[in-house]
């Protein structure tokens, strides 16, 4: 903001008239103007990073979610039945569309709690489109009831705090407390899939953390022998896989 | 050769490989950009269009299969020159458009929901829909606005 304040008195200063009728004639006769400009923290508020002490940011907001659960004691499939989620986000500039970015925010914190894992093998996605990265589809997603909590920050434009990221930072605890009061289990990795209750229900080992690599061990007729002394070890990759291998993009007249 | 459709009432020849998606027909061939491509691989409804009053995942159907239908795609909801459509508007009140990339395909989901008789009811709603993903609303403005529609074009219905 400040960036573009200087970049207008710049061209106002030089031109001398104002800057919606003399900014295409300034730009011919001088081309770009350049300004440069770095982050400043907010006034009076400070961080350290050396031993994380202090404040981030000048205003924050806050966020609460009570969701109700179905958990399907025989193949542990859970069912958010009901999400009720409380932001504070300063102020609410446009309410229906403040709205929709919590409900938006809280079903894919219930996604992110029930159905979504990223799976990896050798550094790649296994599950990298949406046949097989599932979300949450209508039938899926509770009906969200959202509640706008409005304390305004007052060194922002109309006391907005922001509303994009905050929604989503809560349903997922919520979800799990909710299972936990359904069926006494405690999940400790996201998502909380079938396999991962049955494991805390029936006290077995539960699936490696999400996100993790695993490596696919090589079939011993193509590990490296003798005979294959001095072929490069990229020679000895498997064939090409289609689950997991990027495919082409279609062109408009493919078929 | 060439396939002859009906496209928002207005007779088309298109003269391309039979095999083109009509998805791409549609956006690149008649110019009708409303129809968004998601995954194209018929994952996520984006693409919804209807053929003979069916909803399709029109980046699935070659222009071979299309030949003689009747297709409608989201500017067929509000022709040039008329008002937004019940749907479009209940969408635009109750906030059931965020991002905007699911909603043409939402908005032809809906529509056949309604040409089919369908009313109020939520699950019925979020089962008309299941097919087309949103990531940025919940569903839960999209399921109000159809509702809204449901609701309004029962009541012009019964006026008539």
């Amino acid at each position: 903001m400040q960036a573009a304040a200087k970049l207008r008195s710049t061209v106002v200063k030089s031109t001398g008239k104002n800057f919606a009728e003399s900014y295409l004639e300034y730009a011919r006769e001088n081309g770009g103007v350049r300004v440069d400009q770095q982050f400043e923290p907010y006034p009076g508020v400070q961080f350290d990073d050396e031993t994380y002490r202090g404040d981030a940011y000048p205003a924050f907001g806050w966020a609460a979610a009570v969701a109700e659960v179905h958990v399907d004691l025989d193949t542990g499939e859970v069912s958010v039945q009901d999400i009720v989620a409380a932001d504070d986000i300063g102020h609410a500039i446009h309410p229906v569309l403040a709205e929709g970015q919590v409900e938006g925010g809280t079903l894919q914190g219930v996604g992110y709690a029930t159905i979504e894992e990223i799976k990896l093998a050798d550094g790649r996605y296994l599950n990298d489109r949406l046949a097989t990265y599932l979300i949450p589809t209508s039938l899926d997603a509770p009906r969200i009831t959202s509640i706008l909590v409005e304390e305004p920050f007052s060194g922002a434009p109309h006391g907005a705090k922001g509303v994009g990221e905050l929604p989503m930072d809560v349903p997922a605890a919520a979800v799990v407390a909710a299972i936990h009061d359904a069926t006494g289990a405690w999940v400790h990795d996201l998502p909380a899939s079938p396999e991962r209750i049955l494991a805390v229900l029936h006290g077995i080992k539960p699936p490696p953390p999400p996100g993790i690599s695993t490596t696919t061990p090589r079939s011993p007729d193509i590990a490296p022998s003798a005979s294959y002394a001095g072929v490069p070890d990229s020679a000895l990759d498997p064939a090409p896989d289609a689950r997991t291998d990027p495919q082409p993009t279609r062109g408009p007249y493919d078929g | 050769m060439a396939y002859e459709l009906n496209v928002n009432g207005a007779d088309v020849s298109l003269e391309v490989p039979g095999m083109r998606r009509l998805l791409d027909a549609l956006r690149e061939d008649l110019g009708l950009t409303g129809t968004k491509e998601g995954c194209g691989e018929g994952e996520c409804g984006a693409c919804s269009v209807l053929v003979n009053g069916q909803v399709v995942d029109s980046c699935l159907v070659p222009v071979c299969q299309v030949d003689g239908a009747n297709v409608m795609t989201v500017e067929g909801l509000a022709p040039p020159g008329s008002d937004l459509g019940i749907l479009q508007r209940s969408f635009l009140e109750t906030g059931g458009a965020q991002c905007g990339i699911c909603t043409p395909g939402m908005l032809m989901a809906a529509q056949a929901y309604i040409d089919a008789g369908g009313g109020t009811d939520e699950v019925q709603i979020r089962t008309a829909i299941a097919g087309n993903l949103c990531r940025c609303t919940g569903y839960t403005k999209i399921i109000d606005a159809i509702a809204m529609a449901a609701a309004e074009s029962a009541t012009g219905l019964s006026q008539s």
